[in-house]
């Protein structure tokens, strides 16, 4: 007796209207806090608050269903009972968007690559500088090869980046490879895999050698480098080009910086525009002096002596990173979004109760 | 662009400003000392300079060949060309409501001085623009903008005229504005339209946005700050018309939840940039 009296007050607090108004109005503010707030304190909560939600919502879309599909009285004409249904619909929209947006988290794989122009991506775990699966994803390996061939990027009258794009081309082992352009707004699908372009940057190639003739050159030391630079900053927003590595000969730290168009009388790097690329070289450490900090400019095609280190800026390529994401649950949140529009689209245009009130009846 | 469509443009947006700001000055002396006749020399300035702004939004959708919303210039100049082309439609289905006019011709004016304080420059777009998801992800928060600024502002009308009528007037007092004004449960009711209107905007808004979002960087929502707080504004407004269909709330209490809503959605629009980096910001500065 107890038990199913407890069960009848569940179910009628999760079915009033004031139950969903609270739970809205604590998912409005956990909304707010979610944006200041560290996850470990707000997580848990917008959780509960969803979870709440989400059975409020469906207690709240049955109940609404079953009373518009009531037949009508004698009052209510056809025209105004379509008023009826865009609150279910709308109820129904939030909870199949809450259904598919939690069917896409637990379904999807995620994950960032980098490429430089020329290299194959060839879809092995290890090949990702990021990856995450939700609990319910398995891994699908993406069958198709795919090789970067360009970054084709668009600048501004300022110098500015002003968009990139990427030239693949797919390798399929059933097809003849062709030519696919991934851009903003423009992302690659392929066998339920959508590829996206993320940023894109510079890999130069630099050889190091020890400065000293008489040094003896390490096996690793002569062998030019592929360094592949972080993007720091948007795009079109002073973006910079910088990394770090352990030079193999002397151990020592080495910090790299892209300057696109550097101007030597001025010292300037003048745009983001590779018009006359060099590279800005940090040296942590020399011969004598372990504390010292040592930098110096080396153009394109030339060398630097840095504290007792032979810089030689032989070349360099663009790089491009890529998103690839695989999840279900696309088809439902569409239907919810149609929905939800309909809904408050019905709302809106037909109000049964003004319409009654016009009437003067009562349902 | 070339240059002198560029300087016609620039000169049918002051234009406008000027007809706006003229149409602000004659909407407040008519509301405020109740010079009824000025309200129509003011509707008219303010159609006046709707046109010219058609102009220049015009030419330089033209010219740019997208919607004008990119940087700040363009941005809020279309945002109060929706304002005041729904006040306008609204004053030629309800003449009653031309004060309305005392509200928004004044936030008209100020918004569009911001706008045009900016640069002018036409700024390319990238590639991820040439959607059409993009036109109606705009449009639609133009639309939201307009009819909450109308909603909000017919709700604290609705409670203004309720106070003027319930305090003792001496007789020879002239009429003011809030003696035009249509019964205090006409506004309400209006106000509940243009917000319910809004909260539909306002969803299709998200949702277009959330489409694009998907295209162009592979995932429907990234709890970026400013698509978190229009969904804050939405769930807001959710919560009033909730309050209003069920528990009957009107008059004030339902003019201080619309007004949160309008003031969360603003922040979303403007105040975020200034707190929180966005992927937004680049489309207002």
């Amino acid at each position: 007796m107890e038990r199913s009296l407890n069960l009848f007050w569940i179910s009628r607090t999760m079915r009033s209207r004031r139950t969903a108004l609270v739970l809205l109005a604590a998912l409005a503010l956990l909304l707010a806090a979610r944006t200041v707030l560290p996850p470990k304190l707000w997580s848990p909560l917008l959780f509960a608050v969803l979870g709440g939600l989400l059975v409020s919502l469906s207690f709240c879309t049955l109940a609404q269903i079953k009373t518009a599909a009531q037949p009508p009285d004698s009052l209510f004409v056809a025209r105004h009972r379509l008023g009826c249904w865009g609150s279910p619909l709308l109820h129904l929209a939030l909870l199949i968007l809450i259904v598919a947006g939690t069917l896409m988290a637990l379904t999807e794989t995620w994950g960032r690559t980098v490429l430089v122009e020329g290299e194959t991506f060839t879809d092995r775990r290890v090949e990702y500088l990021a990856f995450h699966q939700g609990p319910w994803a398995t891994f699908r390996p993406f069958r198709v090869k795919f090789r970067l061939e360009r970054v084709n990027v668009a600048y501004r009258s300022t110098g500015e980046v002003q968009d990139f794009e990427t030239t693949i081309t797919l390798l399929d082992r059933e097809e003849p490879a062709r030519q696919v352009v991934i851009a903003g707004g423009h992302p690659l699908a392929c066998q339920g895999i959508m590829v996206y372009r993320h940023l894109f940057g510079y890999a130069p190639i630099v050889r190091f050698s020890p400065a000293s003739p008489t040094a003896e050159p390490s096996p690793t030391a002569s062998r030019p480098a592929l360094v592949i630079l972080d993007t720091v900053g948007d795009l079109g927003e002073g973006e910079r080009y910088e990394g770090s590595f352990t030079e193999p000969s002397s151990g020592r730290k080495v910090s790299l910086r892209f300057l696109p168009d550097y101007d030597q009388p001025t010292s300037r790097n003048l745009s983001a525009q590779p018009r006359q690329p060099a590279l800005l070289v940090r040296v942590e450490g020399g011969e004598g002096s372990p504390g010292a900090t040592f930098r110096g400019v080396v153009p394109l095609h030339s060398t630097l002596t840095l504290a007792g280190l032979t810089v030689n800026f032989l070349d360099y390529r663009r790089w491009a990173s890529f998103t690839v994401v695989a999840s279900r649950g696309k088809g439902l949140l569409f239907l919810g979004f149609a929905l939800a529009l309909c809904g408050a689209g019905l709302l809106y245009l037909f109000n049964p109760r003004k319409a009654l009130e016009q009437e003067g009846g009562q349902r | 662009m070339d240059s002198s469509l560029l300087r016609t443009e620039l000169l049918l947006h002051w234009i406008a400003v000027g007809f706006y700001a003229l149409s602000a000055v004659l909407f407040f002396v008519a509301f405020v000392f109740g010079k009824q006749r000025l309200l129509r020399p003011a509707f008219a300035l303010a159609l006046a300079g709707l046109a010219f702004h058609t102009g220049a939004l015009g030419l330089r959708w033209l010219a740019a060949g997208r919607v004008p919303s990119y940087g700040r210039y363009e941005t809020f100049s279309s945002l109060v060309w929706v304002a005041v082309a729904v006040f306008a439609l609204l004053r030629i289905v309800r003449p009653e409501l031309e004060v309305l006019g005392a509200l928004v011709m004044p936030v008209a004016f100020l918004v569009i001085g911001f706008a045009v304080m900016a640069s002018p420059e036409l700024q390319a777009t990238p590639r991820s623009f040439a959607t059409y998801w993009l036109v109606i992800h705009v449009l639609f928060a133009k639309l939201t903008f307009g009819t909450m600024l109308l909603g909000t502002g017919l709700a604290w009308l609705g409670v203004g005229r309720a106070r003027r009528l319930s305090q003792p007037r001496a007789t020879n007092v002239a009429a003011s504005g809030w003696d035009r004004l249509p019964s205090a449960a006409t506004l309400d009711e209006l106000s509940y339209r243009f917000i319910g209107l809004g909260f539909l905007a306002l969803a299709v808004m998200l949702i277009s946005g959330s489409i694009w979002a998907n295209a162009a960087w592979g995932s429907y929502w990234g709890w970026e700050p400013v698509e978190t707080w229009s969904l804050i504004a939405w769930l807001v407004y959710g919560v009033y018309l909730h309050l209003r269909r069920t528990y009957g709330w009107r008059g004030q209490r339902a003019a201080w939840v619309a007004l949160a809503g309008f003031a969360l959605f603003l922040f979303a629009l403007w105040g975020l940039g200034s707190v929180f980096e966005n992927q937004h910001s680049r489309y207002f500065e």
